[in-house]
């Protein structure tokens, strides 16, 4: 550790002590996490992200492994009317620095997040209102429905609860909220420099004493000296290990590679129908179901990604379970559309060999296995493909110039639980993340209902045929895979999962027993 | 008026000559970095994106997008972004970061003092150690030291860095229990990484001088204490390395700028508190303020190593002082 952040940290330790002070638990010494990305600083609006992810901050909803939100800070999250939402707050809960988390409390935090955020301002809808209706009771009112609201309150990047009074005191001078106990999770922030941050347990957290005393997260950029220093006892988890480096963990003794549940987001396909053979609906289908997806997820990533059985993770409540692998079927769609089998294996019409340009991008690496699969199954049924990266792939696809027929692109597209961003950016015509020109009108028609309907049935009805479409009907985007978490950890945390929805370390986060 | 002697003469045309020196120095300067401000909007990527997406903003509203190019100055034409910049460094302000907000200056003040402990030792475990290898090979030419030398340099030239890094980390931190991989900026993590970086460019600088050393093993002045009976040991250190030392050195003085550049991905693995990790994440979102400062950085590395290398040949070589470079 280096003397600045020693007396950074015994300033803050002062600062709590002045505070409830938090008691570490005696049960584990504290917790050492590495991560690739650093905090920059303690900027809520900028930065603050970050702190529900390592039990410093929350927030009023959470979205969990069941693909639903739950109430967090909330006791429950009513919706009396479509344009008219009731939070009501648990009893008793206090932020780090003992203040209590009242309805003023809250809503001084949220006010506050639409002032400054970039994020918050961008996800309330225009006429929004935010009042106190009670000691622990909040009420939002809006012009047209807001169905998303239960999704927003649970999006990290959104509206963190927090001591907005603290905050406004320091001005800009965030590094004076290290040790000010501004959120309400587990660990208080102590310390926080380029290199590391530290946290101490909060005592008086609204779910009981936390298993850990405290913890240290330190910022290693480099994947391989972050699973280094797992397997050097210098770190207990190591975060966002690439896959190519699991069998030489799962090689060495003392640590291991540990694969969590679904993600919410993956490896997703856009079709260029601007330019190329995929303007044909029938070629789409069959590229479809060309693809083999199990052999994806089981053979290719060993189990490491989740087999995509529809645009959406299974585990979320209106996923439809309609992509199948069917060759049969891939073949007859080809034949139909006049791309008969050539003498070397490629199908041709009228003398033109059917290849496809699959575009893919260095900064994910998975990439290059992924796309070397999907190029073996497309020839299966007498699809030539190429490999073409692009660095800065966004760009490079709403280019003219740029010849590709099929984007591979890591794209969340129920982000915690919030559908319409992505359907909006990706679906919608002229939208800035239409990579292939995709234009169905009764998909925008879909997606611009979906924006305002309350009732949860017919959302769903509305995504089940949004996803039959891109099956069916009129194909464009199709996920390969679904992610999933990954982390390396050493003996003592061999039970650990990785987080769901980035929530990595919770109040009973502990070594296994 | 008294006409001026030959030592005074000497003089002004030393001075006259570094000055000389400077003001190409400052030229170099100033050219690349107008050089890296016209290739960096070519570079893929919006930096607007990729800094949203950092904050995890992944579909931003077009109003978050616009204010964003605003704050950055991205609506502004090329000309006039690049003259604030340079109206800045030359006040001092390098201006604030994209990713951070914080400004550039105190960036570079936090991590520059690591680096620089960093290059410094590199640059001499390089010097050092090539010095020492070339020494030995040119002593037993066509021998097996020399073979196994030229063995060193062939395959150490063709390991990059990071792997070799990477190899250390692996075998003698964790191996050997050497060290730690989070090295919070402690000595022994510094040894090792300046071992890295100096063991890679010395591969090259070894075989350059071991070179030079031969040419002058083979010319006259050598083959003059032959015949008067010096050993091979003393002709080498006596004649040959003070003659071939002049343009090692400035291979290795102009080669300072890629020990610069180098160091970010050494730093980046063996976690040194330098500016390296900063310039990496500044890169994945094209924060161009940190990326610009880093570039005058090495620039500056590199023009002022040139500028003591070529001082010291102008001391060392009066013939060069009427324009001509070692």
């Amino acid at each position: 550790m280096t003397p600045r952040l020693s007396r950074r940290a015994a300033l803050a330790m002062a600062a709590l002590l002045a505070l409830p002070l938090p008691v570490a638990a005696e049960t584990a010494p504290p917790l050492r996490v590495v991560t690739s990305f650093a905090i920059d600083s303690m900027n809520p609006w900028e930065d603050g992200f970050w702190m529900q992810e390592f039990g410093q901050a929350e927030l009023l909803m959470q979205f969990r492994e069941d693909g639903r939100h739950h109430p967090w800070l909330l006791e429950r999250l009513e919706n009396p009317e479509p344009t008219r939402w009731v939070m009501t707050l648990r009893a008793g809960l206090t932020f780090q620095n003992g203040k209590p988390v009242d309805a003023a409390a809250v809503l001084a935090a949220i006010e506050a997040a639409r002032a400054h955020s970039a994020s918050a301002k961008g996800a309330v809808p225009d006429g929004a209102i935010f009042a106190v209706t009670g000691p622990l009771e909040l009420t939002v009112t809006t012009p047209a429905a807001w169905p998303e609201l239960p999704g927003v309150l649970a999006d990290e990047s959104v509206f963190l609860i927090l001591d907005a009074e603290a905050v406004a005191a320091v001005g800009e001078d965030w590094g004076r909220l290290v040790g000010a106990g501004i959120y309400t999770g587990p660990f208080a922030v102590t310390a926080l420099d380029s290199a590391r941050m530290e946290a101490v347990a909060y005592p008086g957290y609204w779910q009981g004493p936390p298993a850990l005393p405290g913890l240290t997260l330190s910022f290693v950029p480099d994947p391989s000296a972050r699973i280094l220093a797992v397997q050097n006892d210098e770190a207990d988890i190591a975060l966002y290990p690439p896959l190519a480096a699991r069998p030489m963990v799962e090689a060495t003794p003392g640590v291991h590679f540990n694969i969590g549940a679904l993600g919410t987001g993956g490896f997703t396909g856009y079709m260029n129908l601007r330019q190329g053979p995929l303007a044909d609906p029938a070629l789409r289908k069959a590229v479809l179901r060309a693809v083999d997806y199990r052999e994806i997820a089981h053979d290719v990533f060993r189990g490491g990604l989740a087999q995509a059985t529809s645009l959406y993770a299974a585990n979320l409540p209106f996923a439809l379970e309609n992509y199948r692998t069917d060759l049969v079927e891939a073949a007859a769609l080809l034949d139909a559309a006049g791309w008969v089998p050539g003498t070397n294996g490629t199908r041709q019409k009228d003398g033109t060999p059917l290849t496809l340009v699959l575009a893919i991008y260095p900064q994910q690496p998975d990439l290059a296995p992924l796309s070397a699969a999907v190029q073996a199954q497309l020839a299966r049924v007498g699809i030539a493909a190429e490999i073409v990266s692009f660095d800065g792939i966004n760009r490079a696809l709403m280019e003219p110039a740029n010849r590709w027929d099929i984007a591979m692109v890591s794209t969340g597209a129920a982000g915690w639980g919030r559908v319409q961003g992505f359907l909006e950016n990706y679906l919608l015509p002229g939208a800035r993340r239409n990579y292939g020109g995709y234009d169905n009108a009764e998909v925008s028609a879909l997606v611009a209902e979906l924006a305002t309907e309350a009732d949860t049935a017919r959302r769903t009805a509305i995504l089940h045929r949004i996803q039959t479409i891109l099956w069916d009907e009129d194909p464009y985007a199709f996920s390969f895979n679904i992610h999933k978490g990954r982390v390396v950890v050493n003996d003592r945390y061999a039970c650990y999962q990785p987080g769901f929805a980035l929530y990595h370390i919770s109040w009973q986060t502990a070594p296994c027993r | 008026m008294p006409l001026s002697t030959a030592p005074e003469r000497e003089g002004r045309g030393l001075v006259r000559a570094l000055l000389s020196r400077l003001a190409q120095a400052a030229l170099a300067a100033l050219g690349a970095s107008l050089i890296v401000w016209l290739m960096l909007p070519l570079a893929p990527g919006d930096p607007v994106d990729m800094i949203l997406s950092a904050r995890r903003i992944e579909e931003p509203t077009a109003a978050q997008i616009a204010e964003l190019r605003a704050r950055f100055g991205l609506d502004l034409p090329f000309w006039r972004r690049y003259a604030h910049w340079l109206a800045g460094v030359v006040q001092g302000d390098l201006g604030l970061s994209w990713r951070t907000g914080a400004p550039v200056v105190g960036l570079l003040a936090d991590r520059l003092p690591a680096t620089l402990r960093l290059v410094g030792l590199g640059f001499v475990v390089s010097l050092a150690w090539s010095l020492a290898l070339a020494l030995v090979a040119a002593r037993w030419a066509g021998r097996w030291p020399d073979r196994l030398v030229l063995a060193y340099t062939r395959v150490f030239a063709a390991i990059p860095a990071f792997v070799l890094a990477l190899l250390v980390l692996q075998f003698v931190v964790v191996g050997l229990g050497l060290g730690r991989v989070l090295s919070g900026g402690a000595g022994l993590t510094l040894a090792l990484a300046a071992l890295v970086l100096g063991i890679d460019r010395a591969a090259g600088w070894t075989q350059l001088l071991r070179a030079a050393l031969l040419a002058e093993m083979a010319r006259g002045p050598a083959d003059v204490a032959r015949a008067r009976g010096a050993p091979e040991g003393r002709i080498l250190r006596v004649i040959a390395l003070p003659a071939g030392l002049l343009p090692w050195l400035t291979a290795a003085g102009m080669s300072l700028g890629g020990l610069i550049a180098g160091a970010p991905v050494i730093e980046t693995i063996f976690t040194w508190p330098g500016v390296g990790a900063e310039l990496l994440a500044a890169l994945s979102v094209r924060d161009v303020p940190v990326i610009q400062a880093f570039v005058l950085l090495a620039v500056l590395g590199y023009v002022g190593a040139s500028f003591l290398v070529d001082s010291l040949a102008l001391w060392l070589d009066p013939r060069l002082r009427d324009g001509g470079r070692p």
